[in-house]
């Protein structure tokens, strides 16, 4: 069990006759960066919540470097959280922030700590100045030079990007990407965006309902989602309702998509993985043609079935028109299967 | 334009003239007079000044010390439960200040209580509220996310009550004594009921002014003045330093 940072066994936790967390089983590695990604409410935030010891879980277990937490008090566990509105302390200074949790342990070095802390996350020569001054990003910088300066086991991120406007928000996934990987700490990052968990995570737990839906690697999720939740939260898809015998599935609506699939089944192509006028296919009328810059987004209707097409904005999309009659295609190996 | 504002200005400016400047030129010119310097040449009056300002001292730290719990306590209700218990505290207020002292009498006398810490216990109790008032609002402001974010960073309950709780409602703290003490530094009344031998300046004043000797009464009430104006602009001084205004 060493290589695991955090294990949850059979976590579950209530607020009020609702089950905020339902027998919740995970085990998270050293040294990865873990996302739970999932809706709001979803409960990814109590079980963030729990391994910092500001919850105790209803029934179930946690561990924290092979130790069981039941009873130990937030203060006790090597643990740190970055809050998701960065909870500095407004009556210090950015150093005195930064040196908190080192005053607490009464540290060595505790001004050459924090200079390197705050260099870590490019903050270097702020350490005078007040919290109040500082921009969101700023803020955010200084609680995650907060948390990581007494170098803890654990490091826990409640959507601590979400509060960010894009462009920061993307410069931001990159340095705490980086940031992860140089100091080789095990990251807790809780999000529900997507794209987020996608583009940093080793590894994502989907939660729903206060389930996990599926761990994995992000490919794991993306690319073989085992629930029709997952497929529909992570991306976004083109999804076919039927009946397989073993080489087609037919949907109520009449198509027969080639599939190994048997018995009920949910077919789902990727959006990205669909061609238009690939010769052959799906007839369908352009409904909508959506412009983003770096690719496009084609709403198409096969009889009452709504389609999304998603491709690369290098001029073959360019050409479609709205209203025009076309044909949509794609690679049976681009289909996935997932239970009903 | 310039009109307006000289007649939206005149208002206040005549109340503070009729209310607080006339009244101090009057107060000031019968204590620079022999009566009022001859009261002030008295070393019995320094020890009065003395006794009055060590005894605020005394029952605004207890005030204090007793107003937190309280405080924190409330801020820590439901909104129901809130309202009800913040009703009681200042539900005393409702009852005449001579009445619940001499209540307090009632109780204190069989058992023989009534020496200078009695005084100091029956003035706090008669100031509890403007403590817990003020506490309470700037208790029931801190963000719990901040108490989180301590106790995440490994101080425990009570190294993050000094490192952040108490900080963080300082100007609670201040107003809250500085509501206590300075009507407490001028108390008059109240310490004789408990105890006749507890003179403090206030009651000293009152003498003064009922046996007619409106320059000693004077001198007295300026000098309480001026070191209660010194306290509040320390106090100000103190809040602009810590970033609290």
């Amino acid at each position: 069990m060493d290589d695991y940072d955090v294990t949850l066994r059979g976590v579950t936790k209530s607020f009020g006759g609702r089950r905020a967390v339902d027998d919740v089983t995970l085990t998270i590695r050293r040294g990865e960066f873990f996302s739970l990604l999932g809706p709001s409410g979803c409960g990814k935030t109590t079980l963030m919540r729990m391994i910092a010891g500001f919850e105790s879980q209803d029934s179930g277990a946690i561990t924290l470097g092979g130790a069981d937490m039941a009873g130990i008090p937030p203060h006790k566990r090597d643990v740190n959280m970055v809050f998701q509105n960065y909870a500095l302390f407004p009556h210090l200074s950015v150093a005195e922030n930064v040196a908190f949790g080192l005053r607490i342990a009464k540290s060595d070095d505790v001004d050459g700590r924090v200079r390197r802390a705050l260099a870590k996350v490019n903050l270097a020569g702020t350490e005078k100045r007040s919290t109040t001054t500082l921009s969101g990003g700023e803020q955010q910088r200084v609680a995650l030079a907060r948390a990581i300066v007494t170098g803890p086991r654990v490091l826990l991120l409640d959507e601590p990007l979400s509060a960010l406007d894009l462009k920061l928000r993307k410069g931001l996934q990159e340095e705490l990407r980086r940031l992860q990987r140089e100091l080789g700490m095990t990251f807790v990052f809780v999000t529900h965006d997507q794209e987020e968990a996608l583009a940093m995570s080793d590894r994502i737990a989907v939660m729903n309902g206060g389930r996990v839906e599926q761990t994995g690697t992000p490919e794991e999720i993306y690319e073989r989602p085992a629930t029709r939740f997952t497929a529909e939260f992570v991306g976004s898809g083109n999804f076919f309702e039927g009946t397989g015998d073993g080489r087609t599935v037919r949907t109520k609506d009449g198509l027969s998509i080639e599939s190994a699939a048997s018995g009920d089944v949910t077919l789902l192509v990727r959006p990205e993985k669909m061609r238009i006028n690939g010769g052959g296919g799906l007839p369908a009328r352009v409904e909508e043609v959506l412009y983003q810059g770096a690719s496009m987004s084609i709403i198409l209707k096969a009889g009452e079935r709504r389609l999304l097409v998603e491709d690369a904005n290098d001029g073959a999309l360019a050409r479609v028109r709205v209203g025009e009659t076309t044909t949509v295609s794609w690679r049976p190996e681009d289909v996935l299967v997932l239970p009903r | 334009m310039k009109g307006r504002f000289l007649s939206l200005l005149l208002p206040p400016t005549a109340w503070l003239v009729a209310f607080l400047v006339v009244p101090t030129m009057v107060l000031a010119g019968s204590a620079f007079s022999a009566d009022g310097m001859r009261a002030l040449a008295h070393a019995g009056t320094w020890v009065l000044f003395w006794r009055s300002f060590w005894i605020a001292v005394v029952s605004t730290a207890v005030c204090l010390a007793a107003s937190y719990p309280v405080a924190y306590f409330i801020a820590g209700c439901s909104t129901k439960w809130r309202n009800l218990l913040l009703f009681l505290v200042v539900l005393p207020f409702w009852t005449n200040l001579l009445v619940r002292t001499y209540a307090l009498k009632f109780c204190l006398d069989p058992i023989g209580w009534s020496d200078t810490s009695a005084v100091i216990f029956a003035i706090v109790q008669n100031f509890l509220p403007f403590m817990i008032l003020p506490l309470y609002a700037s208790i029931e402001k801190l963000p719990p996310r901040l108490l989180e974010a301590s106790q995440d960073l490994g101080a425990s309950p009570a190294r993050t009550f000094w490192k952040v709780t108490v900080p963080l409602t300082m100007p609670g703290i201040a107003a809250g004594s500085i509501l206590v003490f300075i009507p407490v530094l001028g108390v008059f009344a109240l310490p004789e009921f408990i105890n006749e031998r507890t003179v403090l300046i206030g009651s000293q004043i009152n003498l003064y002014y009922g046996q007619g000797d409106t320059g000693a009464g004077s001198a007295l009430t300026l000098v309480l003045m001026i070191f209660t104006i010194l306290l509040t602009w320390i106090y100000s001084r103190f809040r602009k330093s810590e970033g609290l205004v």
